[in-house]
């Protein structure tokens, strides 16, 4: 358990809320068992009455009470059940906006290397349910065994007003079979979500595989093995879902078996009392109703069981995936967090001069990316590089800006060793256009001004006019405010990376690194922003990344990245 | 095909099952109305007959077996309603993977395979719920409250109409408010969309972020993004939990109505109807079944997510469950691509004659007037990109169908042919399965000893578990050297005659790029035909002949 323990601790500012939201649960539950015991009650004691009465007895029975009991019972249980749900799920999304700050802030922390794992949508889809599935925590999980529990008291001590003799022993049992019901889930929730989500993993994997290699699996007339394979996959992952499934629903008819026997129980004992004189008739109605009417809290016990399984094994996955990129909470381990160091606003002090010395970059199982490359660029300088795609450009582009650390060598700015400048000078200092187009879904205006807060709407239209978008942006109705991204105007790959241009115009770096600068611009395109591009890059330090020169900006000397290192090549 | 009307026919396959585990919710039900009677009948027979209960033993055992029998038949209904649910996800996941496969590579290109994956897995089993918990609860619904009411009927029919009268107004006041939820969602649905969404939108572009030093900005929106999705979120729920609000406010008044109207008619306040005549026997028994009459609607209630989620699946999934077209194209003069080696003339391993390449949307991008393969002969292909030379290798390995002419190859095994893919294919699995993708037969000795040849080995004896470790996803990352060794490996693996290597040498490391040189050398001093199409110049000196493509037609450009 002690896995969950941070996100307890997150629970702790909502305490108010949260015992409010557990005392309505506990309402919702008691209502249910009043109304259902004390309706046994009234009935019989009207039926003695009511005999006694037929009987020419003279008897009399305060009905006003009970009937009023019965009435306002069955208004707070519905009450009680709908303030509940508003109150709980209102705890849950404040729990799950905390988290997913949380969870942000750590991510941020990560290097590029660390998170080229989430850049995957598994991993993203499944840091998304493990935040969901802890969001849940207190509402599915620990709060239905409190109220399970203080509604056992509750019939214990109705119970106890038959006889103490029949409380004891039937609350006993009933804390003994809710108990289990709660811990059997929790274990086999332990077991099953681990081997459950590796089989389904495992399964998405096998499919990606067989979609993905559709090809080579033809080609080689390995398909029909890799089938057999993915049908075992498949038949996995289904008979580890199908069974606990199945154990689950076992485990809740054991349960509720397990109650109405107890229910059953109460019922012969209160009947035997009855007969003996101890008790009334309408209590004994009362005592095995109130048994009865706990199945609806108790019920729900193995399902919390799962849950709290379920929130475990995210926090261990969460945790995991976030140990390894970085310490827990806002304290920061280096410079390496650049938090908002983008404001630092300020003139450009020009162009620097770039040293790479010896710079060894190792990725995956053992690769050297970048092979003891060195390389200087002068002050203002705009050198192009180019090579295929994978050669390791865009790993050292990575490495320049700061993003990973390289295994060996140094990189020095203007004298100035790259390890030892902050984060904020660092920022301040270089601007990369990475080769994947990141927007963010926003406003046009939003995806702009992230660069630079203090931009102006003259700013906007004078870079959106440098990348030929000023005439797009215009024709929209709502302008600079038009929604991009998901669930908005959709962009075309040539205009994001136009905007994404545009971004980086509006801000003043000393060194500049474009990895690819014109992917998916029309040619006519290119050559207009290529203008616009060699304005704003004069008096910086530039490199300029791409697959072949045709593809890239004018620039003064040309490298080729060959198996790892910088091959001087004549200028073209 | 709707996503309604793709999901109402997966259900004729388990259509059986489904009945199944209806009826055994049924005799769920018929059980908790022998239980409310049997407990009913001993509580008037000791407090009203005056009996002992010594005298009720075999009443108190039929109860006893009745509360024993209730979980037997709730764990087969389960059983029945798991099992539907299985079998549906596993034929439609197996009819959706052979759709797939019949689309073939040539018809998958500019698919996310991720996406594609992600649908047979996830969204299949979102039809899960549907099955084993919605459908069989639809029925149960029905017939158990249908059975109650009956029952009820028999005791007291003035009851029994409390019971009857509420029924129809629940489903009424729950369309009502239902209507309101939509609305109200309908008109917050855009934001809150929109808000949903920024946590993994800000995740996904961190990169830029930190590069601009926005990250605690964004942190602080994330923040304040759902913390807006809160109150709007809370907007729409305080109106949907309304709904299940009033059939739990009628579910409790019945039991509060019925509790008062059978206390005063035991008292002898009710002259009207079946009253008078009312005993603790009946007016119990009626009160026990009250709840019972509104738990399948309940239940039924908290399922209806489950039927929302299985029909955002069958959305999608029905989009891929359609019959392939027919392959056209391959005209009757054209046969089967896997040709029977009296097409080949003596000694050959490949013979094209008058081959038409055509793609999907792109219409004809390579006509072929001949080309021919020997046994141990290197053949490269040379083109700029985009002109067709991977769509000419995938034709020749019948991956995308001719539109006319003839592609003969030899035949002797379904493992006649190797295939270096640019990118290379890494799959999901250990570097040693990788290799067998060339040959699922090979033993632990073929294995090594190709991963040896490929240079596999010089970066997997570094790793814990060698060859056994996993690659991809959720394992070691591979460079893009590392992945061609692997493919080269794949082919020392197989026991093909003809192997096709699209771009072999792009993006490689020197020492990988010597692996590939060397590799082609070996595999056709083993006796394999290779063709290989790229535009680096470095391969002319690993050819015998030369092939060129010019305008869309492939020409002999020279022996090297």
């Amino acid at each position: 358990m002690h896995e969950l323990i941070p996100y307890l601790r997150m629970l702790r500012r909502y305490r108010g809320q949260l015992a409010l939201g557990a005392v309505l649960m506990l309402a919702t539950a008691a209502s249910g068992i009043g109304l259902l015991a004390l309706s046994g009650w009234f009935i019989t004691a009207t039926a003695v009455t009511g005999a006694l009465l037929a009987a020419g007895v003279a008897a009399s029975l305060e009905i006003y009470i009970p009937g009023g009991g019965i009435r306002a019972f069955a208004v707070t249980r519905t009450a009680a059940r709908y303030f509940e749900r508003i109150t709980n799920h209102d705890s849950v999304l404040r729990l799950l906006r905390d988290l997913r700050g949380r969870v942000f802030r750590r991510l941020a922390a990560t290097s590029a290397e660390d998170r080229a794992d989430f850049a995957s949508g598994e991993l993203l889809n499944r840091l998304t349910t493990d935040v969901d599935r802890l969001d849940g925590l207190f509402l599915r999980g620990l709060a239905p065994p409190l109220v399970a529990f203080l509604a056992i008291l509750i019939v214990a001590a109705l119970l106890s007003i038959g006889s103490p003799l029949v409380a004891l022993p039937a609350g006993g049992a009933l804390l003994v079979i809710a108990g289990m019901a709660l811990l059997t889930a929790w274990q086999q929730g332990q077991q099953s979500t681990t081997r459950l989500a590796g089989a389904q993993a495992d399964l998405r994997a096998g499919l990606i595989d067989h979609i993905h290699g559709l090809g080579t699996l033809l080609a080689f007339g390995s398909l029909s093995a890799h089938q057999r394979r993915l049908d075992d996959l498949e038949t996995t992952s289904r008979q580890a879902e199908a069974g606990l499934a199945m154990a689950m629903a076992r485990r809740e008819a054991f349960l509720h078996g397990a109650v109405q026997l107890v229910a059953v129980g109460v019922l012969l004992a209160a009947l035997w009392l009855f007969h003996r004189g101890a008790v009334t008739g309408a209590v004994a109605v009362m005592m095995p109703l109130a048994v009865l009417a706990l199945l609806e809290p108790v019920g729900v016990l193995p399902g919390a069981g799962l849950n709290l399984a379920h929130a475990r094994a995210s926090a261990v996955r969460l945790d995991d995936g976030l140990a390894r990129v970085g310490p827990d909470g806002p304290a920061r381990a280096s410079g390496d967090v650049p938090d908002n160091a983008g404001d630092t606003g300020g003139a450009a002090s020009g162009p620097v001069d770039v040293q790479i010395d010896g710079l060894t970059i190792t990725r995956g199982a053992g690769a050297r990316v970048v092979d003891g490359l060195s390389l200087a660029i002068a002050a203002g300088e705009h050198l192009a590089m180019i090579g295929p795609s994978g050669c390791g450009k865009s790993t050292l582009a990575l490495a320049l800006s700061g993003q990973i650390q390289p295994d060996q060598g140094k990189i020095t700015l203007d004298g100035t060793p790259m390890a030892e400048m902050s984060a904020a000078q660092r920022i301040h200092q270089v601007a990369f256009l990475t080769q994947q187009t990141e927007l963010f879904s926003g406003s046009l205006q939003d995806n702009l001004q992230i660069a630079n807060p203090s931009a102006t709407d003259a700013d906007f239209w004078r870079v959106l006019e440098a990348v030929a978008l000023d005439g797009f942006a215009r024709s929209l109705p709502e302008g600079l405010d038009t929604w991009v991204g998901e669930s908005g105007t959709s962009l075309s790959g040539g205009q994001a990376r136009r905007v994404a241009l545009a971004r980086l115009m509006l801000r003043d770096p000393s060194l500049v690194i474009l990895d690819e600068p014109f992917s998916g611009l029309d040619a006519g395109t290119a050559r207009h922003i290529d203008q616009a591009l060699t304005d704003w890059l004069a008096n910086r330090t530039a490199l300029l990344l791409g697959h072949a020169e045709t593809a890239l900006p004018q620039a003064d000397r040309l490298v080729e990245m060959r198996a790892g290192q910088a091959q001087q090549t004549t200028p073209g | 095909m709707t996503g309604k009307a793709w999901l109402q026919a997966q259900r004729s396959a388990v259509a059986l099952k489904l009945r199944l585990a209806a009826a055994y919710g049924v005799v769920e039900g018929l059980l908790i109305i022998a239980q409310a009677g049997l407990i009913a009948w001993l509580v008037h027979q000791v407090i009203r007959a005056d009996q002992s209960p010594h005298a009720l033993i075999a009443p108190a055992l039929a109860l006893v077996a009745v509360v024993v029998l209730r979980p037997m038949a709730q764990t087969l209904r389960a059983a029945a309603a798991i099992q539907a649910s299985d079998r549906v996800r596993a034929r439609v996941r197996q009819r959706l993977l052979r759709r797939i496969e019949a689309m073939g590579p040539a018809g998958l290109a500019g698919t996310d395979s991720g996406e594609l994956a992600a649908k047979l897995s996830d969204q299949v089993d979102a039809l899960d719920g549907y099955f084993a918990r919605y459908l069989p609860q639809m029925q149960v619904a029905i017939l158990v409250p249908l059975a109650i009411l009956l029952t009820a009927y028999a005791l007291d029919w003035l009851a029994a109409t409390f019971l009857l009268l509420s029924a129809p107004l629940i489903p009424l006041f729950m369309a009502l408010v239902g209507m309101g939820a939509e609305r109200l969602n309908r008109d917050q649905f855009l934001a809150l969309q929109r808000l949903s969404g920024r946590f993994l939108d800000r995740v996904r572009g961190l990169t830029t972020l930190r590069l601009l030093g926005r990250t605690e900005d964004a942190a602080e929106g994330i923040i304040r993004g759902a913390d807006e999705y809160r109150i709007r979120s809370m907007r729409v729920l305080r109106v949907a939990f309304l709904s299940s609000a009033v059939l739990e406010f009628f579910a409790s008044v019945a039991i509060a109505v019925v509790a008062i109207y059978v206390g005063f008619g035991l008292l002898g306040y009710i002259d009207f109807g079946p009253a008078p005549k009312l005993t603790l026997f009946n007016g119990l028994f009626v009160l026990l079944l009250a709840p019972e009459f509104f738990q399948p609607l309940r239940t039924l209630a908290q399922h209806y997510h489950d039927r929302a989620t299985a029909l955002g699946a069958a959305e999608q999934l029905a989009e891929l469950d359609i019959e392939p077209p027919a392959q056209t194209g391959a005209g009757p003069s054209n046969p089967p691509v896997a040709g029977q080696p009296s097409g080949l003339p003596p000694g050959h391993v490949l013979a094209v004659d008058s081959l038409t390449v055509a793609r999907p949307g792109r219409g004809q991008v390579i006509h072929v007037p001949a080309l021919n393969a020997t046994s141990g002969e290197r053949i490269l292909i040379e083109g700029p990109s985009g002109s067709g030379k991977t769509s000419l290798l995938e034709a020749i390995a019948g991956l995308l169908p001719a539109q006319g002419g003839q592609v003969h190859r030899h035949a002797d095994s379904t493992r006649a042919l190797g295939w270096l893919a640019a990118p290379p294919h890494v799959a999901r699995a250990s570097l040693a399965d990788n290799i067998r993708l060339g040959d699922p037969d090979a033993d632990d000795a073929a294995v090594l000893a190709a991963a040896e040849r490929a240079g596999v080995m010089e970066f997997a004896a570094r790793l814990t578990a060698g060859l056994d470790t996993r690659v991809g996803e959720r394992g070691q990352t591979l460079s893009g050297g590392q992945a061609q060794r692997l493919a080269l490996a794949r082919a020392f693996a197989s026991p093909a005659s003809l192997i096709l290597l699209d771009e072999p040498t792009a993006a490689l490391d020197a020492v990988t790029e010597r692996y590939v040189l060397d590799g082609i050398d070996a595999l056709a001093a083993e006796g394999r035909a290779l063709i290989i199409a790229s535009h680096d110049q470095v391969l002319r000196r690993h050819a015998d002949q030369i092939y060129c493509i010019r305008d869309g037609v492939l020409e002999h450009c020279g022996d090297a």
